[in-house]
């Protein structure tokens, strides 16, 4: 469904991503790790759009959407939520939830209603009038992802959204990301919090230096030598 | 305090109050200076679409007012159209100008959509100010009046002229809460909230805030192409304008931004003061008003970015859910 | 052919002001990324209090420069700390609609306090003029040129030989930068901003003996400030300098060859094709990456 192939792009002489290439399936759930600075966030502004790779292609569903702008890419099924949280500070919750709704929708009403079940979904429904700069940010980032999910997207992107939470509220999501997954959407999700990737992801992707050093099974990854060498062995935290 | 479906009664109450009012009150002054007032109103309403609810400071929305004076000055003059049919043809050019300009500079961040706001209002003035043969140059454009003619929209007093800017009014502002209600009045929140965020909501940032300096500059000519029938003079300095277009931005945000009653509370405070000023300020002390108004701006900017609107609602009530647009 | 060299030379001599309050807007706008759209207004006060120092102390303007320097800069310094600082953290418009409603209260503070009559200041040399090559150099054009090169050389030897200045410097590129170096950011905001009005009103000073004086005068100065920045690319010094300069030709040239009353709108044209092609600045990505 999605394809990334030999995606590369150079900030000022660096090369940020290095000919990463990466396949991702309906239903699927992908982690994506990576030392801080090995290019998980630029990998991801690359795919949605928001930067223009140098080199490579990006294919959707055999469409092309190489370079096309992050608006177009997110119309195509391509979304995201973002690492330092953008939510529309000034609007309710369920204005935010609202204008992802829009992006199919052309009716205000339709849409609001199909908001509010969001809303619902999403554990939101009570905070739906709140101001989104006066959520906590936890909630913000659900939001974002309630925000991503009302795109009715094939792919969503997750960049931390899970920072901060405690592990009951973890399971929670979890629980939620699965049960969309079910209904067909792919997941690429990007966490600094190990065991909640290797209990969620069916395939792993290792980034280090903008280069793609691994993928595989949770399993793999977590007996990967050169992953191991890289990153998992330098500190408890990981 | 909206058009809200639970409490029409003061909004409707107030029309019934503009109908009847100049039926009652026969001061051909104040007629005057209530009309001016709903003019006004109309090109702040106009100025709240790119402005307010888009986001994009518009200094030069002088230009969009000028060239429905003009459109409908020129086609009466020199191929005697209906000023009706003039006002269209403004509208049409007024917002292919403002295609032009947005689609060149919205696609910018930055301050470069205002500078090009002012530099296009300076262009268009100097352009009308050049070709004198066609536009009479400095003295501007003189409408004859030769007495009642409707197919000209000229009437024998004050009172049709009232009912036709005070039905202008009602129109911006219905645009404006429809805009604001609407699928892009949703997306130009999102785009002043986060531009990255309404991309990946699938936003054409360009196409909404193209599509909202049109509408804003459709509105602001219809305002000019009326406003010349009424005034039956037209001339570059008066409309096209660095002054008209801080006049028209000083009325909405003073006012309130991205609020129903905004533009019009702006209007209504400062036409009559500054019609006031200009009587019996003028000769002694020019720029007064003026010197009032950019405190006043200056000191709404910094400590009441809502305008003056914003105290009139927090003193009514807490904000509702319902309000959340027009409150931000 | 003495003709096109009188009208280059007329370009480049108005230029010089150009460049000095461009100088300014793009210094402002490098460091606090605030558009300032009463830069304009700045230059038109500069003109005001040069006007009414020189009448008053009966000392030509061109001396006055030092003084009224320190002047603005303390009124600038002043205004950045009560006013411009306390919309940093807002949205762009916050800023821009607070400068824009500064140019207001200024142009109609001084047409409230002069008048909107237009004055002007009789020096001896006013219609005097040096002929070089069939080239005629009226002195207070030349004069103001040369004040503001100086000003320029004197403003770069600040920028890339003292602390401060590169921490300017610095900061225009990369806000971090300087917090790096241990400049605090407050205090290089106030200095950054105050030299921009300095530079605004110093170059008003510059016009005053060969040109009107009236409130109205900084609008079209102050867009064509912004004009020169556009061109130069944004928080770019020396673009700003070059185009300045440029500008100044086209105007000339425009006003000489096409018609007096279009000078400006073939400046405005050549914004409007700047921001069609190369919104980034007509000579950034020449010099850098």
């Amino acid at each position: 469904m999605l394809q990334i192939n030999n995606v590369s792009k150079t900030f000022g002489g660096l090369k940020a991503v290095n000919d990463v290439s990466m396949e991702m399936r309906p239903q699927e759930i992908i982690g994506l790790i990576g030392p801080n600075g090995a290019g998980k966030t630029t990998l991801t502004n690359l795919i949605c759009g928001f930067h223009s790779v140098d080199q490579g292609h990006i294919i959707l569903n055999d469409q092309d959407i190489t370079n096309k702008g992050a608006d177009f890419t997110s119309k195509q099924g391509l979304t995201r939520t973002f690492q330092v949280e953008k939510s529309f500070k000034d609007l309710t919750a369920l204005d935010n939830i609202i204008i992802g709704v829009l992006m199919h929708e052309q009716n205000v009403n339709v849409a609001k209603e199909k908001a509010e079940a969001i809303a619902n979904k999403f554990d939101l429904y009570k905070q739906k009038t709140v101001l989104a700069r006066n959520l906590t940010i936890q909630s913000r980032k659900l939001l974002e992802f309630a925000r991503a999910y009302a795109t009715n997207p094939k792919v969503i992107i997750l960049d931390e959204v899970m920072a901060g939470l405690t592990s009951k509220e973890i399971d929670e999501q979890l629980e939620l990301i699965q049960e969309i997954a079910s209904e067909g959407t792919a997941f690429l999700v990007i966490e600094h919090i190990m065991h909640v990737i290797m209990s969620i992801s069916q395939r792993i992707i290792v980034l280090q230096e903008g280069k793609k050093i691994a993928e595989g099974t949770p399993q793999d990854i977590s007996s990967d030598p050169v992953v191991i060498e890289a990153y998992l062995g330098k500190g408890d935290e990981a | 305090m909206t058009f809200s479906k639970n409490k029409p009664l003061i909004p409707l109450l107030l029309l019934a109050l503009a109908i009847v009012m100049p039926l009652i009150f026969k001061h051909p002054y104040l007629m005057r200076v209530v009309i001016m007032i709903f003019y006004f109103g109309v090109t702040a309403y106009g100025w709240d679409v790119i402005g307010g609810y888009a986001g994009q400071v518009s200094v030069g929305q002088g230009m969009f007012f000028a060239v429905g004076a003009y459109s409908v000055a020129l086609g009466y003059l020199v191929s005697n159209l209906t000023p009706v049919v003039g006002a269209l043809i403004g509208v049409i050019i007024a917002m292919l100008l403002a295609l032009g300009i947005g689609s060149v500079v919205l696609r910018l961040r930055g301050p470069y959509f205002t500078l090009s706001t002012i530099a296009a209002c300076e262009v268009v003035r100097i352009l009308l100010l050049h070709f004198k043969e066609a536009t009479g140059g400095p003295e501007g454009l003189v409408i004859p009046y030769n007495g009642y003619n409707l197919y000209a929209l000229h009437f024998a007093n004050d009172l049709p002229y009232y009912y036709i800017a005070l039905g202008l009014l009602l129109v911006a502002m219905y645009t404006c809460y429809r805009v604001s209600r609407s699928k892009l009045g949703y997306q130009l929140a999102a785009i002043r909230n986060d531009e990255d965020a309404a991309k990946s909501v699938g936003i054409n940032l360009m196409k909404s805030k193209v599509k909202a300096f049109m509408i804003s500059a459709a509105i602001t000519s219809l305002a000019g192409a009326f406003y010349v029938t009424y005034d039956h003079y037209i001339d570059p300095f008066s409309t096209c304008s660095n002054e008209m277009s801080v006049k028209i931005l000083l009325i909405a945000v003073l006012g309130g931004r991205r609020s129903l009653w905004g533009p019009l509370i702006g209007s209504l405070l400062i036409i009559p003061l500054m019609e006031l000023t200009n009587a019996y300020l003028a000769s002694v002390r020019p720029g007064a008003a003026m010197l009032i108004y950019a405190m006043v701006l200056v000191a709404v900017v910094l400590y009441a970015p809502d305008g003056i609107a914003s105290v009139f609602k927090s003193a009514g009530k807490e904000q509702k859910g319902d309000d959340k647009l027009a409150a931000n | 052919m003495g003709t096109f060299f009188q009208t280059i030379t007329n370009g480049i001599l108005i230029g010089g002001v150009y460049a000095v309050v461009a100088t300014g807007l793009t210094l402002i706008f490098g460091v606090l990324n605030v558009a300032n759209f009463a830069q304009g207004e700045f230059m038109m006060l500069g003109m005001y209090v040069t006007l009414f120092l020189s009448r008053g102390l009966g000392v030509d303007p061109y001396l006055l420069t030092f003084l009224v320097a320190v002047i603005f800069i303390a009124f600038g310094y002043l205004v950045e700390k009560f006013l411009i600082h306390q919309t940093l953290s807002k949205p762009h418009e916050t800023q821009m609609l607070l400068t824009l409603g500064l140019a207001i209260f200024f142009r109609s503070l001084m047409m409230v306090i002069c008048g909107p009559n237009y004055q002007s200041l009789a020096v001896p040399y006013r219609l005097k003029s040096l002929l070089i090559g069939g080239v005629l150099l009226s002195y207070p054009r030349l004069l103001s040129f040369l004040v503001a090169v100086v000003l320029i050389i004197l403003l770069w030897l600040f920028l890339n030989y003292t602390e401060l200045g590169r921490a300017i410097r610095a900061s225009s590129q990369n806000s971090k930068a300087a917090t790096l170096m241990g400049i605090n950011s407050n205090w290089m905001y106030g200095i950054a901003f105050s030299i921009g009005i300095m530079l605004a009103a110093v170059g008003g000073l510059t016009l005053v003996p060969f040109y009107y004086v009236f409130p109205d005068v900084g609008v079209y100065f102050g867009l064509i400030a912004f004009v020169v920045v556009v061109l130069g690319g944004l928080g770019d010094v020396l673009g700003a300098i070059v185009s300045a300069l440029l500008i100044g030709i086209i105007e000339s040239v425009t006003a000489q060859y096409v018609a007096l009353d279009l000078s400006h709108l073939g400046v405005f044209l050549v914004f409007i094709l700047v921001l069609v092609f190369r919104p980034q600045g007509l000579l950034r990505g020449r010099r850098s990456s």
